[in-house]
């Protein structure tokens, strides 16, 4: 018996780490297939849906173009019931900023055929930063950050929803046996570019976060005249350009105009000497699920009240 | 490539793989290891491999011109730590020095005014080239035989466990490790197992977890004026800093156990020191032991008199600072330090402090609260912001028990649980008792399970190790 014990405990020395590194590889695996999701998304593979997005060229009358503020918060197929029957597609990304590059990607984007064609800018602050031009969503999709293989990214992406983080913020309820290990997110990805979403419990921590991402890197002005500059070039094709402020809290509001350095009314004056259209939406009054998002049932009003202001300020000051 | 990324997994997966195939032999052992740990250094940027490879081949070569030329020793040794010294300038502080002319040239009158050139910091740069001076300077002494062979040389330097982030090596410990072949024994790959393990969970988990609570407390445009609050910022600091750069150390060694090699202790629970002399003999040992026997003795250490001494010292402990980066910030740390240490060896006061019944512990209250104040000049982001910083964590009489409502109540519970087991390592080492577990194959074996289990689902958001930027 001693004997027997022995040799069970000199088999389990010798294969310890063996054990352990499997035993540790089967419960990472138990936990990440049985923990409940923390992206509950609907529709198109969010994979599918940026590869789709990027791939977009020569294929709509109207293009709305923007950041996550903006693919979150519009609704083509809303804006198709004031606007008619013609194709139209949301074109935000997120973190984005208005390079030169996604500029003339919003003009490939919009066909040849058709009649007249829409551009509509959604203008949040921090899209006219240095920082969102540098480091923006769209550029990463089109071009994979140099030395970083797709493949690798995307085997990132794929793991991230078993095996991701609950982070601290998601340790009490772990621990306390909450219902869940931490926030939940929703999205619905839409064919037409749009991706409305919320989570669970609602914050506001983007606010902060933001706070971060305008210290020392406010609206640039050189930003604000190449969109100036790209409006003027649309006009100059024939192209009707309209321009709105994706609403938001009022605290990311107050944020935006304080330590993003964002004068609304002087960008307006810009824009429409330039040629374009300002739409005057709501700053705020739509509920948010992080601090600057809007929530899925918010943006779908919101898309609503967009709608008809754009079609009405189409049938009163037509662009020629 | 960062330890804590999915590209790491997978090289390391392939490096192990392959291993076994290569190891016994001495040149494709050196190949193996020198052309991987190139594909994982130039992950980053392959272009600054021929950096790598360049002040490494002038270590190389000087090396062996000592041996053929003794006569010009000195010159080559100068050559070398030329070469090396003047990549860091290059490389790390050409800017910081044309940002001070400028401030000077304007200060007295001039209008010479030129813009940074903005040259890129190649990961690791402050790593290798000691390393690599090591080397040198060892051969100079005498205290290492010169190798022939380059693949070895560069093997050695570029070993990818050590590459980016240290422990710093010394040449004689590495290079006659790698000069044969021993399989790792059981034990020994457990510990490297156990190592890994720990490593990651103090990087992924307390440092990736603490770090947004203390980013969004130094950047913020609107800075908390609670004496409290920053007390405790500065408190999740130290361990984020601390578990940041000693996880990195520990998955390294973890590494050189798994290949045979034995990396040298960087990190000894430098918080629980009773002393700042003691402080430096556990806190990132590797450069501290550096400057000591290639900075501090060569200058005369303190053989040449009391004065002589604390001259060195401050010279040290300022270079010391600035190895960390370029920066007013990281001067005024060392020069902290060098203060700290300077009234410690003048007043001896732990010493007489621990003669007093529960002294020792006291000296460590005082030491742990030094040490935090000297962080706010390490992490601040100017000499401006450390001194409003400062100024509200003097400000005792307004140090309450009450919460700031802006402190992450989840990081600070983090924060107790460190503490408690900090307090727990303090009395074990005072009372040098071992844990009732021991050595426990099976509880020791359950306590990694978990822990890898922890650094895949309670990690925070990944980030670089603050010491790449070194």
């Amino acid at each position: 018996m001693k004997e027997g014990s022995t040799g069970f405990r000199a088999t389990l020395s010798r294969y310890r780490l063996s054990l352990t590194l499997a035993t540790a590889a089967a419960l990472v695996v138990t936990v990440g297939l049985i923990r409940p999701r923390i992206n509950d998304n609907a529709g198109l593979d969010p994979d599918d849906y940026w590869a789709m997005k990027t791939a977009w060229r020569g294929c709509a009358d109207a293009v709305i173009a923007g950041d996550s503020r903006v693919y979150k918060a519009v609704s083509p197929a809303v804006m198709k019931q004031f606007l008619g029957e013609r194709r139209i597609l949301n074109y935000g990304f997120s973190g984005n900023g208005y390079t030169a590059e996604y500029l003339r990607a919003i003009e490939e984007v919009l066909a040849a055929d058709g009649g007249e064609k829409i551009i509509v800018l959604g203008i949040t602050p921090h899209a006219l930063t240095q920082r969102a031009c540098a480091t923006n969503g769209f550029k990463d999709l089109r071009r994979p950050t140099k030395g970083r293989p797709r493949l690798l990214a995307l085997l990132e992406r794929k793991l991230d929803e078993p095996f991701g983080g609950v982070r601290l913020k998601g340790l009490p309820s772990l621990v306390l046996g909450g219902p869940r290990f931490t926030k939940r997110f929703h999205n619905h990805y839409h064919e037409d570019g749009w991706a409305p979403g919320g989570q669970n419990p609602e914050t506001d921590e983007a606010v902060e976060y933001y706070r971060g991402l305008f210290k020392n890197n406010p609206v640039s002005d050189e930003i604000v005249a190449r969109v100036e500059a790209a409006v003027v070039r649309w006009r100059a094709r024939g192209i009707a350009v309209y321009g709105f402020r994706p609403p938001t809290t009022p605290g990311m509001l107050a944020l935006e105009d304080g330590d993003g350095g964002f004068d609304e009314a002087r960008f307006v004056a810009r824009f429409e000497r330039a040629g374009g259209v300002w739409l005057p939406v709501p700053g705020t009054g739509y509920a948010s699920y992080d601090g600057s998002h809007l929530r899925d049932d918010a943006a779908l009003r919101f898309s609503a009240d967009l709608a008809p202001q754009l079609a009405a300020v189409r049938s009163t000051t037509p662009q020629r | 490539m960062l330890f804590n990324s999915i590209e790491f997994l997978l090289f390391a997966a392939g490096f192990f793989a392959f291993w076994p195939l290569v190891r016994a032999r001495d040149n494709p052992r050196w190949l193996y290891i020198t052309t991987l740990s190139f594909f994982f250094y130039g992950w980053w940027d392959w272009r600054y491999v021929f950096l790598l490879v360049g002040t490494g081949l002038v270590d190389f070569v000087a090396a062996l011109a000592m041996v053929r030329w003794p006569a010009r020793r000195k010159a080559l040794l100068i050559a070398s730590l030329g070469s090396n010294i003047g990549t860091l300038m290059l490389f790390k502080y050409l800017d910081f020095g044309i940002a001070n002319a400028s401030w000077l040239a304007h200060r007295l009158g001039s209008d010479l005014a030129i813009g940074p050139i903005g040259i890129v910091l190649p990961v690791g740069v402050s790593f290798y080239t000691f390393q690599s001076m090591s080397y040198t300077i060892e051969v100079y002494r005498g205290q290492l035989k010169a190798t022939h062979s380059p693949l070895h040389f560069f093997a050695s330097l570029s070993l990818f466990p050590h590459l980016v982030a240290g422990p710093i090596m010394r040449a004689s410990d590495l290079l006659p490790q790698l000069a044969s072949h021993r399989r790792p024994t059981l034990d020994e790959k457990w510990e490297g197992a156990r190592l890994i393990a720990f490593g990651f969970v103090k990087k992924v988990v307390i440092a990736d977890n603490l770090a947004p609570v203390v980013n969004q407390a130094f950047g913020s445009a609107h800075p908390s004026q609670s004496t409290t609050y920053w007390w405790l910022i500065l408190a999740m600091f130290a361990y984020q800093i601390y578990c940041d750069f000693s996880g990195y150390s520990d998955i390294a060694r973890g590494l050189a156990r798994w290949l045979g090699y034995d990396f040298n202790l960087n990190f000894d629970h430098p918080y629980i020191a009773a002393s700042f002399a003691e402080f430096w003999t556990r806190w990132h040992i590797s450069l501290s032991g550096w400057f000591r026997d290639y900075v501090y003795v060569p200058l005369g250490g303190s053989r040449r008199g009391a004065a002589i001494g604390y001259r060195n010292l401050w010279i040290t402990m300022v270079v010391s600072g600035l190895w960390h980066g370029a920066s007013w910030t990281f001067v005024v740390w060392g020069a902290l330090h060098a203060l700290f240490l300077s009234v410690e060896r003048w007043t001896r006061w732990p010493a007489r402090l621990a003669t007093v019944p529960g002294g020792r512990w006291v000296s460590r209250a005082i030491v742990f609260v030094l040490v935090l104040l000297s962080w706010v000049f390490f992490r601040a982001e100017s000499i401006d912001q450390a001194l409003a910083i400062t100024r509200i964590l003097l400000d005792l009489p307004r140090l309450t028990l009450e919460l700031a409502p802006e402190i992450d109540r989840n990081a600070l519970a983090l924060l107790g649980l460190i503490a408690l087991r900090q307090g727990w390592v303090a009395w074990r080492t005072d009372s040098k008792s071992t844990p009732p577990w021991g050595s426990r194959p099976l509880f020791e074996s359950a306590v990694v399970v978990v822990l890898l289990v922890a650094a895949v689902f309670l990690r925070g958001a990944g980030s670089a190790f603050i010491y790449f930027q070194f």
